[in-house]
C-alpha cells in the first residue's frame, strides 16, 4: 500500500500532513461500510453499542522535544518489533509503533517524523520477503507514506547506523550485505527507491551535506561517497584512523546535524571525527581509563555504550569492571569525560544492569538508560546522576534508544 | 556329574523353610495383591515436578562479566565449551542437537567462526557456528557469549548478523544456532 502524501520539507510538512490525514480518515470511514470483518456485527444487541456519556477520542502525542525518547524492542531476532514513544520529561509512555524484523528507525525534521525500515514475511517467518520503509507522523503515530524497497536490508542485531536519513531529509540510505555490499538510495520526495549503489567492504552510514556520506571500512579507514540523484557515486578512502586490534563497538554516537562521530573501542579508547562535505577530520584519540583503572579491569560494555552532549562537550561511556571479551554484557556505571581532553569529570552509578544509553541535547540534559533484563527505561539527571524516573514493561528486551537532535 | 553339596543343601533348606511358612493359597493371594497394586500404582498422585523441570529447563551457564568459564558436560548450558561465541538460541534446546537443526528449519551453509577451548582434553578447536533458519526465533537457551567476537565490520567473527545466507527458500529468519567443529585450532 502506498499513500501519496509526504512531509519532507518544513514548509510543506503541515499542509501535506493535513491532506494525508484527511485522506486516511475518509478511507477508514469508507472501509467500515465495505469490509464485513471490521464492521459492527449485525447480531449484536443495543447493549453493545450504547451511547456514552463520556466521549472517547484518539489522542495525538504532544510535540516532540529534546527529551522525546523512542525505545526499540526487537525481541532479540523476533519477527516483529515495537518502538515505544516516551515523554522523557515525565517518564510517561505516549504510544507505540509496530515494525518488522530487525528494523531501523530514523528521526527526521527535528523529530516530526519517523522513518522505519522493516522486513516482513508473507507467512510469519517464511514465504515471500518484503522490505519497506514507513514514514510515521510523530504526533498521530499514523503512517503517512509507505515506500517499497528491494529485499536487501542487512539483517543484524539492531545497529542504528546501518540506515540513515540524509542531512536534509531528502534521501534515505540503507545498507545491503548480501549478495554483495551496496547502499540503497531512496528518494523521499518522490517516495521511490532509486538504486543499489555498489560499495566495497565497508559498514555504517554517516551522512554529511551535499549528497555525501561516510562509511567505516574493515581496514580502519573511512570511505567517502558522493552520489547524484540517479545513484551514481564517486568514492575515495580516508587515512586509516584506528588499528586493526582497536575493536570498535557496533553502535557509535553520530550527529547528522554536526557531523560529530564518537566511537569507543572495547578497550575504552575514544576515536572521534568531524565529518563534513569537505572531508573527515580525525581528532586525537584518548583512553578513558587510567592505567590503574585498567588494572582494576574497568572497560566499556553494552550494546549502545556511548552518548555525547554537544554544548557541554561531554562523552558518556557505559562501563564496568569486567574481563576481556565481555564487551556486549551490561554495565552499571557511566563515565563522563571531557570530549577534548578525555579528563574524567564524574562517574554515575546507575544501580541497574544497563545495555544502552543516550543523552538529551538540551541545557538540562537527561541520561536515558535501557535494561533488557528488567524491560525498563531509566532516567537520570545527566549532571547530578540522580535517578528521576523509569518506564517498565517495555516488551521483551528493549535495547536501542533514539533521541531527536 | 559334578557334585556341589553345599549349594544343593542351601537351596533345599531355603525351599523347606519357605514351604513350612507359606501355603499355596497365601502365595497366590500375595501375588494377586502385587499384580493389582502394580496396576493401581500409576493412578496414585506422583510428584512430577522434577520431570517438568527437566523438560522446561531454564537457560543455565549464562556468562557474566567474569568471562567465559567453559565446561564439557552439559551441551544445553550456555557455558558448554563449544558455545564460546554464540549470541542466540541453542538448537539443542529447540528440537535439534548440538550439530543438527530442528525439524522444519533450513540449515545455512555460511557461518561465523571462533576458537573455543575444551577443558575436557585441553585442546582449542575452531567452531563454525551455523544458524538454522526459516522459523520464528526459538527463544529457549538464549546465550550471549562473546569470546573472540568482533564488530560487524569484521563479519566472519561477528555473531550479531543473521547468518542465514544461502539457506533454502531464502529463509533469512533466525531460529537457533548449532556448534559444529571444523577441527583443532593450530
Amino acid at each position: 500500500m502506498t499513500t501519496k502524501q509526504r512531509p519532507l520539507k518544513n514548509g510543506q510538512y503541515k499542509t501535506r500532513l493535513a491532506a494525508s490525514l484527511t485522506f486516511a480518515a475518509v478511507l477508514a470511514g469508507g472501509s467500515h461500510l465495505a469490509l464485513a470483518g471490521g464492521a459492527v456485527p449485525t447480531q449484536l444487541g443495543t447493549e453493545a453499542t450504547l451511547e456514552l456519556m463520556d466521549t472517547p477520542v484518539i489522542l495525538d502525542a504532544p510535540d516532540s522535544d529534546a527529551k522525546r525518547v523512542y525505545v526499540l524492542d526487537a525481541g532479540g531476532f523476533h519477527m516483529t518489533s515495537t518502538y515505544y514513544t516516551i515523554d522523557g520529561n515525565e517518564s510517561k509512555l505516549l504510544g507505540m509503533t509496530d515494525a518488522g524484523k530487525l528494523p531501523h528507525m530514523m528521526l527526521g525534521d527535528n523529530g516530526k517524523f519517523m522513518a522505519i525500515a522493516s522486513t516482513m514475511y508473507s507467512r510469519v517467518a517464511r514465504g515471500t520477503r518484503d522490505d519497506y520503509i514507513e514514514i510515521i507522523d510523530a504526533k498521530t503515530h499514523k503512517p503517512i507514506a509507505d515506500i517499497d524497497i528491494p529485499e536487501g536490508r542487512f539483517l543484524t542485531q539492531v545497529i542504528q547506523r546501518l540506515a540513515s536519513l540524509s542531512t536534509d531529509d531528502r534521501h534515505i540510505l540503507f545498507q545491503q550485505f548480501s549478495p554483495s555490499p551496496a547502499v540503497g538510495l531512496v528518494d523521499l520526495e518522490k517516495e521511490s527507491f532509486v538504486k543499489m549503489m555498489p560499495i566495497p567492504d565497508c559498514y555504517h552510514l554517516f551522512p554529511v551535506p551535499d549528497q555525501k556520506f561516510f562509511m567505516h571500512c574493515r581496514d580502519g579507514s573511512m570511505l567517502e561517497v558522493s552520489y547524484d540523484d540517479e545513484g551514481n557515486t564517486q568514492q575515495t578512502n580516508t587515512k586509516v584512523f584506528h588499528g586493526e586490534n582497536d575493536f570498535l563497538f557496533n553502535n557509535p554516537y553520530y550527529s547528522n546535524k554536526t557531523g560529530h562521530l564518537v566511537w569507543p573501542s572495547t578497550a575504552g579508547r575514544i576515536f572521534q571525527a568531524k565529518l563534513s562535505e569537505s572531508g573527515a577530520e580525525f581528532l586525537e584519540p584518548f583512553d578513558v581509563f587510567t592505567a590503574e583503572q585498567k588494572a582494576d579491569k574497568w572497560a566499556p560494555g553494552g550494546w549502545q555504550p556511548v552518548g555525547y552532549h554537544k554544548d557541554r562537550n561531554e562523552i558518556y561511556l557505559l562501563a564496568d569492571q569486567r574481563e576481556k571479551w565481555t564487551h556486549k554484557l551490561t554495565s552499571r556505571y557511566v563515565f563522563v569525560v571531557d570530549g577534548t581532553t578525555g579528563e574524567q569529570l564524574r562517574r554515575i552509578d546507575m544501580g541497574h544492569e544497563i545495555n544502552g544509553i543516550a543523552v538529551s541535547q538540551d541545557a538540562e540534559p537527561y541520561l536515558f538508560a535501557s535494561s533488557p533484563g528488567a524491560q525498563t527505561l531509566y532516567t537520570f539527571d545527566a549532571v547530578s546522576g540522580e535517578e528521576l524516573g523509569q518506564v517498565d514493561e517495555l516488551g521483551r528486551a528493549p535495547v536501542l534508544i533514539y533521541l531527536p537532535e | 556329574m559334578k557334585e556341589n553339596k553345599g549349594f544343593d543343601s542351601t537351596i533345599e533348606k531355603l525351599a523347606r523353610s519357605t514351604a513350612s511358612k507359606t501355603g499355596r493359597r497365601g502365595f497366590i493371594g500375595k501375588l494377586g495383591g502385587f499384580i493389582v497394586g502394580a496396576g493401581l500404582l500409576p493412578l496414585l498422585p506422583v510428584d512430577r515436578r522434577g520431570r517438568m523441570k527437566e523438560a522446561n529447563a531454564t537457560t543455565t551457564g549464562t556468562m557474566g562479566r567474569e568471562g567465559f568459564q567453559p565446561q564439557d558436560q552439559d551441551t544445553q548450558a550456555c557455558d558448554y565449551w563449544r558455545h564460546c561465541s554464540i549470541d542466540g538460541n541453542l538448537c539443542d534446546c529447540c528440537g535439534g542437537t548440538l550439530t543438527s537443526c530442528p525439524p522444519g528449519t533450513e540449515l545455512s551453509p555460511s557461518s561465523w567462526v571462533a576458537s573455543c577451548y575444551n577443558p575436557g582434553d585441553q585442546q582449542t578447536y575452531l567452531i563454525a557456528y551455523r544458524d538454522c533458519c526459516g522459523k520464528q526465533t526459538c527463544g529457549r537457551c538464549n546465550c550471549l557469549n562473546t569470546e573472540g567476537e568482533l564488530p560487524v565490520y569484521r563479519p566472519e567473527f561477528s555473531n550479531d548478523i543473521v547468518w542465514c545466507f544461502g539457506a533454502d527458500n531464502d529463509a533469512m529468519t533466525y531460529h537457533c544456532t548449532i556448534s559444529p567443529v571444523v577441527g583443532k585450532a593450530s
